[in-house]
């Protein structure tokens, strides 16, 4: 026996204590510095874009109470034109948030999503596949039972192959994690 | 279900033991042998293998962990089957060469080989009580589950090079700890 397979067998016959703590331990994440930085920067930035709503709100409150000219005309300049930004920016940002929250919705309610994986393996109805570094389905799993059932595979599908599957949204939290309902399978850059 | 109920159902002989095994653990086993043979063929016939293991040794045990107790169960019959694949495929020279050399070599008895592995256990344990709880884990997860490096550094949110140097550390640490006790493996 080579002295590494010593060790693996060795590695097995641990504590038991050791190995249930091991399973249910949660890693505290690490913070770059600049990731720290980044998160001091948009709290600022936060807290000055409220303090600077405020001031706006509070300009436009004064100038309807005013009765000076002078003080009309130059309220009346910044309520035009800088208190239309922030209302816009809420806007465009509220929209925004409203897409993406639209387009996370439709993932989770079954809409056809396509991601590209690796094959592993191929077997009689199933594709065993790793989702492409930089893709967002490998933050879900990184090995995904894929069932064939309804799909036709296209020649070329073989261990090593990188694939654009597209399936229901559906993804069953086993291991490795599982999807049905394919509709498509294709050589990726096809 | 419980882990103290599960073993008292196969201590009553009743096959819902299985079935709350596979309920409960057989993703955590599934996950193990995957990271060991990478084939879910091989993975399937592991656990359901497994189950059978566990039928068969309960009674006479009662182990404390259950978990833990599947765990290793679902690793050996595991890594018993990369070295049957492996052994089968000799498609390495080197491979058939050690192999046929290893013949002249007289080999130790199971029983003072078991007793050598056993000894290396108790000191991996040993080594591992004396790490913080993190590395612990980082080492448990790595080594023992075979979570690959990518994933677990995902979770530490680290780049997988700084935790390759971290793991690289800890195997050092491992290696100086095993010295000092007057191992060698």
């Amino acid at each position: 026996m080579r002295p590494e397979e010593k060790l693996f067998d060795a590695v097995t016959g641990i504590d038991e204590e050791i190995v249930d703590s091991a399973q249910t331990y949660v890693f505290r994440k690490q913070t770059r510095p600049w990731q720290r930085a980044a998160s001091l920067a948009a709290c600022l930035l936060i807290v000055a874009s409220i303090g600077f709503g405020i001031l706006q709100m509070a300009s436009i409150g004064g100038m309807g109470g005013s009765d000076s000219a002078a003080n009309g005309s130059a309220a009346d300049n910044s309520a035009t034109g800088d208190s239309a930004a922030p209302e816009d920016g809420g806007l465009s940002g509220g929209a925004g948030d409203q897409e993406s929250a639209d387009g996370g919705g439709q993932e989770s309610a079954g809409e056809p999503v396509t991601f590209t994986a690796t094959v592993l393996e191929v077997g009689d109805g199933y594709l065993l596949v790793e989702p492409v570094e930089g893709d967002e389905m490998l933050s879900t799993a990184d090995r995904i039972l894929v069932d064939t059932g309804g799909a036709d595979l296209p020649d070329g599908v073989a261990e090593g192959a990188v694939v654009e599957i597209t399936f229901d949204g559906m993804v069953r939290e086993s291991y490795p994690a599982q999807i049905s309902g394919v509709t498509e399978i294709l050589l990726a850059g096809e | 279900m419980e882990d103290v109920k599960i073993v008292e159902l196969y201590w009553q002989r009743d096959e819902g033991a299985i079935r709350e095994t596979d309920s409960k653990y057989g993703a955590f086993c599934q996950r193990i042998a995957m990271n060991i043979l990478g084939s879910f063929e091989d993975c399937e016939e592991c656990v359901s293998d497994t189950y059978g293991r566990c039928w068969d040794t309960m009674p006479p045990q009662r182990p404390m962990s259950l978990r833990a107790y599947v765990g290793a169960i679902v690793r050996n019959l595991s890594i018993s089957r990369y070295r049957a694949q492996r052994a089968q495929k000799r498609y390495n020279g080197a491979e058939v060469l050690l192999s046929e050399l290893g013949d002249c070599v007289p080999a130790p008895d199971s029983v003072q080989r078991t007793a050598e592995v056993r000894e290396l256990s108790e000191l991996i344990s040993r080594w591992l009580w004396g790490l913080r709880e993190e590395s612990r884990a980082l080492f448990v997860r790595r080594y023992w589950n075979g979570e690959p490096v990518k994933s677990l550094a995902l979770e530490l949110g680290m780049r997988p090079n700084a935790l390759t140097k971290r793991l690289l550390r800890l195997r050092e640490s491992l290696r100086d700890y095993l010295e000092k006790e007057g191992v060698g493996v």
